[in-house]
């Protein structure tokens, strides 16, 4: 950064008694004066810090003391007119001291070339400039069943307004059918009115809501802080600018297409969940072909984990629509017996009181089993046989009704007709979905999020639920996009680099226009200009870097990250050149994962390699595949990129960065085979933060793999 | 294939249901099919899904299913997997109420139904004369009384039972009983030849109707006399005086000989005897059912000379002999049905902790295991010891009278 910039030097928390301090802040280039060490930054020390900034109005600190994941809200510094100071960590604890030999020449070393990677960074950073140009806080909620309901009615107690659009022409979504809810109360016995008549008064009662029913999304473009909806509704068209977007547009439930195996559709009476809630509410519970009153009910949970192909996900909630109907039919016909063929049953906490009650019952019965024929039979009753059960033969079971507790289907796609939000994207109309279709993106890490910054999914378009995880998980993706707003006002960043001002720049004379930074994007941030080049939109960014590492021509930078600087920190290390036994590895690291694995690797003690040096990475799809040959030129041994796991259930916080980066890799390795260089010399690694303590082994395992392959033969070139 | 396709028709016979409510709560309503049980029944293996099949059987009101399913009779209501199950269920007494609602009409194995026979004839499952129970007095070396003689009100009332009164090793251990308890100068008698079964695992086995029947006789019997307590060495009948008997209209105080013995250990005058290892056996009845784990244990701990080793299975979760729920009387039986004697397994638990001597205190188990010490060829290496014959040896030695 600037010319002003402070270095101090911690010897805290076993730093001093691992490290030579005084010959550490020797060794930085510059004079050594003008670092400061300390024996607790964190503590006492701090103040000098705070003393520096406002008596030399410093541009940058440099703290080489504990990982940057611990003590960040400590570090953050401001000079007197407001501007926050660029702070630089060296993480000289977790990585050093608690995990090389103490007093050790390698240890020594290490660190050296870990401070002067710190000082070339801070040198490289260049102040953020902000977005903060998108203000609008209305809140648009696409969706009034119980989530859309929720979330909206949340958003306006929060302060904000709310812009609710529904197709149908009343609110309440799939409670609509309903004819009763299962027990929710304690004693958690009997089966309760449904509430949506006071959600739809809540929502009645604040002005801050407009409700648009018999409404269609036509299109969504813009940023959060600075969408544009076109809703259309009765027959108009209508031009809204919001701040974020809620899509809460449930399900719809599985049929014949689905079932046809469980007779649906081709056996009179079989019925789905829905066709019984309705009969029950219309106290007529009656057989399809003769309307008579059943004597023998099977209901059948048909959500089966083994059923691969079909909603196998949607547990708690079938089960449990599979008890509380198993009650409507004996509620309405007390000699009536009532079978409830499950392979799963799950009742989950307090449901538990539930399901024990309906076992107590003398009328019904649990059959845990595989239903594997549904069809009528002689006497004009449907026979059904399960497999599976702990009987060992197959069972047939006749009922003169089958009640399918049939699965949940997100309805989050076009599914033949337009896109629910029709996303106006240069990457497409719809919310990327997981499988199943749920739109989501990790449900682990960021529950509610989208891969379309500022959108967010809540109720059964994200999750298979019930109504009151429905209604919680409505109130929670608000609060997700009232936080999107206020940050988007701001230009800062949301999940998972929360408050990241800067965001990519583009050197567009170079931009060649090949179009990969927009499709490698995973959330969508960039379009394209009339002459296809790349346009952010900034506040769609989640600063992960992938575009910068997708560039074939480098020209995509942060402020304060660019594969320039990450190139001058591989070049700050020493080059044992002499020594055939002192080999380089540079291992770049995940933030999100990587990089914490490393410092659980300190934190217990463990060691690994000497002979790595470390740089975070903000993903590992950052990483431009000239970054890594250009390591090799510069004469590392080997390089290693430890990220996260990559595939179907990845765990990447940017979807595909390790993914992305796999592919990269294999130009890299063509590269490399092309010098005539060993391509084991690259290799990325996967890893977790529950992890840690098998990494040293496999970071040893891949020093070793170098080691055998021998020194660099184009060190010292 | 291997598997035999019979189809099953779910036709629920809820009168069935209704009889095993009435008899054993419903609590196996509840059963939801988990599998804990069957992972911790002794008898459990993958293709044997005792108890929890049966549950489920009981749940759909399978009569028919139920009584042609030897397996029923396996169970030793041994309680193991009662202790686990997460839903409570009561499956020893489960089985039991099955067992009593087809007894009748399914017919049971000739050995069992021999028991039963001898039990109502002869007032003993052995089928040894009723006027013969009291012969092993003869070799107690002390005297015996007899209330019947005595005609004044006692102490102790010791409740003998068969196996004490009739089989060899069994006699030997109600020997060295009696020799204590006339150490001790306890006031104490035996009934006799009034003494009949309790018929705890008669009515496990599901002969509830005679378990009741000989309950009547006992009450009738016991009522003739004035004692403190009961006390018996039979962990079943233990069971039935405690928790059965009350529901008769019958409440005694009753303690378990090894509680008895255990209260006095201060008056104990112990002597050495030559160093063992010695591992204990945890009666499912005494254990489990009862929740006496200490009592046998500080019996054995005071001896010196015994050093107390544990088996992997021990107290709570002991293993069971194979002798309850009518199991020592049906061993042909159920040896057709399962892999190995229950007795088997659990001898060679105790030969892997290098012990000299299983100790026990309960009847069936002597020969029980000691059969099982023959079959396994571990003669020589250990031998079965009822708790009180240890005791007996200990006070023997510094004793000069005897
Ligand atoms: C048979 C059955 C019985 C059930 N019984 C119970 C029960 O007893 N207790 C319980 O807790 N849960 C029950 N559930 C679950 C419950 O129905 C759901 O949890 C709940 O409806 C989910 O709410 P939602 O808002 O996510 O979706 P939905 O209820 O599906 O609401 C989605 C709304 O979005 C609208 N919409 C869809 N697409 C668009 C679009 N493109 N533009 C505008 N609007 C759109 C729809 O019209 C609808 O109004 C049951 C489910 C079934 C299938
Ligand atoms: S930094 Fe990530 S989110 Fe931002 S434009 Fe680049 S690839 Fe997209
Ligand atoms: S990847 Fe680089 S060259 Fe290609 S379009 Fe994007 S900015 Fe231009
Ligand atoms: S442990 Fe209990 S709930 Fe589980 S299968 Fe056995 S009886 Fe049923
Ligand atoms: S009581 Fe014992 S033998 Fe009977 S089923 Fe349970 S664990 Fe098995």
């Amino acid at each position: 950064m600037g010319s002003k910039t402070g270095v101090y030097i911690c010897e805290g928390c076993g730093i001093g008694q691992s490290l030579d301090v005084r010959a550490l802040a020797a060794a930085a280039a510059f004079d050594p004066s003008a670092v400061t060490t300390g024996r607790a930054f964190c503590l006492e020390d701090l103040a000098a810090i705070e003393r520096d900034v406002a008596e030399h109005q410093l541009d940058g600190v440099v703290i080489a003391a504990c990982s940057p994941r611990v003590n960040r809200d400590r570090f953050r510094f401001e000079r007197e007119d407001g501007t926050p100071v660029h702070v630089q960590r060296v993480n000289l604890r977790e990585q050093v001291a608690w995990s090389q030999p103490a007093g050790a020449s390698s240890t020594q070393q290490m660190a050296e070339d870990l401070l002067k990677m710190g000082l070339a960074s801070e040198k490289a950073a260049k102040p953020p400039h902000p977005f903060t140009k998108a203000h609008e806080e209305t809140v648009l909620v696409v969706g009034g069943g119980p989530a859309g309901l929720s979330a909206a009615v949340s958003a306006a107690d929060a302060g904000y307004a709310v812009v609710l659009v529904e197709k149908e022409q009343e609110l309440g979504g799939f409670a609509r059918f309903l004819h009763r809810q299962y027990p929710t109360m304690p004693p958690y016995h009997d089966l309760e009115p449904l509430a949506l008549d006071q959600w739809i008064a809540e929502l009645a009662e604040h002005p801050r809501i407009e409700v648009k029913t018999q409404a269609r999304l036509r299109g969504i473009s813009g940023q959060p802080g600075a969408f544009v909806a076109e809703i259309e509704s009765g027959g108009a068209r209508q031009e809204v600018i919001v701040g974020s977007v809620v899509m809460a547009t449930g399900f719809h439930l599985a049929g014949p297409d689905q079932l046809a195996a469980y007779g649906l559709g081709r056996v009179a009476d079989v019925v789905t969940s829905l066709d019984f809630e309705r009969m029950s509410a219309e106290d007529r519970i009656r057989r399809p072909s003769n309307q008579e009153p059943p004597r023998r009910v099977a209901i059948v949970a048909c959500d089966r984990s083994a059923d691969r192909d079909y909603a196998p996900y949607a547990g708690n909630v079938t089960s449990m629509v599979s008890l509380k109907q198993a009650l409507y039919v004996r509620a309405a016909y007390p000699e009536a017996q009532v079978f409830v063929v499950y392979e799963d049953m799950q009742a989950p906490g307090h449901h538990e009181l539930f399901y024990r009650r309906l076992q107590e019952d003398p009328g019904i019965f649990f059959v845990r089993g595989q239903v594997e024929s549904v069809e009528t039979n002689d006497s004009d009753t449907v026979t059904l046989v399960v497999g599976g059960t702990v009987m060992g033969a197959p069972m047939t079971l006749t009922a003169d009704l089958v009640v399918l507790a049939a699965g949940m289907l997100p309805d989050s796609t076009a599914d033949g007709g337009e896109p629910p939000l029709a996303l106006q994207y240069l990457q497409g109309g719809e919310i990327p979905t997981r499988p199943f279709g749920f739109a989501d993106s990790h449900f682990l890490c960021f529950p509610y999020e989208t891969r379309r910054t500022g959108i967010y999914t809540a109720g059964v378009v994200h999750r298979a639920l019930d109504l009151p995880q429905s209604r919680r998980d409505g109130a929670a993706a608000a609060a997700k996009a009232v936080q999107v707003v206020e940050q988007a006002a701001q230009g800062a960043a949301v999940h998972p680099r929360v408050g990241d001002l800067g965001y990519p720049e583009f050197f567009m004379q170079k931009c060649t226009a090949c179009g990969r930074c927009t499709q490698e994007c995973p959330f969508g941030a960039l379009e394209l200009d009339a002459a296809h080049h790349p346009v952010i939109n900034p506040n769609r960014c989640r600063r992960c870097g992938i575009c910068m590492g997708a560039c074939p021509v480098q020209i995509i930078s942060f402020p304060d990250y660019s594969v320039h600087a990450l190139s001058e920190m591989s070049k700050q290390v020493s080059m044992p050149e002499d020594d055939e036994e002192q080999l380089r590895i540079l291992v770049f690291a995940c933030e999100n994962d990587a990089y914490p694995a490393l410092d659980m690797v300190g934190f217990h003690h463990l060691a690994y390699p000497a002979t790595m040096r470390v740089v975070p990475v903000r993903c590992l799809g950052a990483v431009n595949s000239i970054t890594v040959s250009d390591a090799i030129a510069n004469g590392y041994d080997g390089v290693a990129l430890l990220g996260c796991k990559a595939g179907d259930d990845y765990q990447c916080h940017f979807i595909q960065g390790s993914e992305l980066l796999g592919r990269r890799m294999t130009n890299v390795r063509e590269t490399l085979d092309r010098l005539a260089l060993e391509s084991e010399r690259v290799q990325v690694l996967e890893t977790t933060i529950a992890d840690a303590h098998r990494l040293p082994a496999v970071l040893q395992q891949f020093a070793d793999g170098i080691a055998a392959v021998g020194p660099n033969p184009m060190k010292g070139f | 294939m291997g598997k035999e396709l019979t189809v099953i028709d779910l036709m629920p016979d809820l009168e069935f249901v209704n009889q095993l409510v009435e008899r054993a709560g419903d609590s196996f309503k509840r059963c939801y099919q988990c599998g804990t049980c069957s992972v911790v029944c002794p008898f459990a293996s993958e293709d044997l899904q005792l108890p929890r099949k049966q549950m489920l059987m009981a749940q759909w009101g399978m009569k028919s299913e139920m009584m042609a399913d030897p397996i029923l009779w396996v169970c030793t209501t041994c309680g193991n997997c009662a202790r686990l199950c997460p839903r409570e269920v009561d499956i020893p007494g489960t089985i039991t109420a099955v067992r009593e609602a087809v007894l009748v009409e399914s017919g049971i194995s000739p050995e069992l139904a021999k028991a039963f026979e001898n039990t109502v004839a002869r007032g003993n499952p052995l089928g040894n004369p009723a006027r013969r129970r009291a012969d092993w007095t003869r070799q107690a070396q002390v005297e015996v009384p007899v209330m019947a003689a005595l005609d004044r009100p006692i102490d102790v009332l010791f409740y003998v039972e068969c196996y004490w009164s009739f089989h060899d090793r069994g006699q030997q251990a109600a020997q060295a009983m009696a020799r204590t308890l006339s150490r001790l100068g306890v006031d104490w008698a035996i009934l006799g030849t009034e003494e009949r079964c309790i018929a705890d695992s008669q009515r496990a086995a599901g002969e509830a109707g005679l378990f009741e029947e000989e309950a009547a006789k006992n009450i009738a019997t016991l009522g003739q006399y004035t004692f403190n307590r009961l006390v018996t060495p039979d962990p079943h009948a233990f069971n039935a005086l405690k928790n059965y008997y009350p529901k008769l209209g019958a409440s005694y105080p009753v303690q378990h000989y090894t509680q008895f013995l255990a209260e006095r250990l201060p008056e104990l005058r112990l002597n050495p005897i030559p160093d063992r290892l010695v591992t204990f056996h945890d009666p499912c009845y005494l254990g489990r059912h009862n929740g006496e784990y200490e009592a046998p244990r500080r019996l054995l701990e005071a001896i010196p000379g015994v050093r107390l080793t544990e088996m992997a299975h021990c107290r709570a979760d002991g293993f069971c002999c194979g002798g309850g729920g009518g199991g020592v009387w049906n061993s042909g039986f159920v040896a057709e049905q399962v892999d190995e004697r229950l007795a088997v397994r659990r001898v060679r638990e105790a030969v892997e902790t290098h012990a000299d001597v299983l100790a026990v205190c309960c009847p069936f188990e002597v020969s029980l295991f000691e059969d099982a010490v023959k079959l396994t060829g571990n003669e020589g290496r250990l031998v079965v010891r009822d708790i009180i014959e240890l005791l007996d040896e200990s006070l023997a030695g510094g004793d000069a009278r005897l």
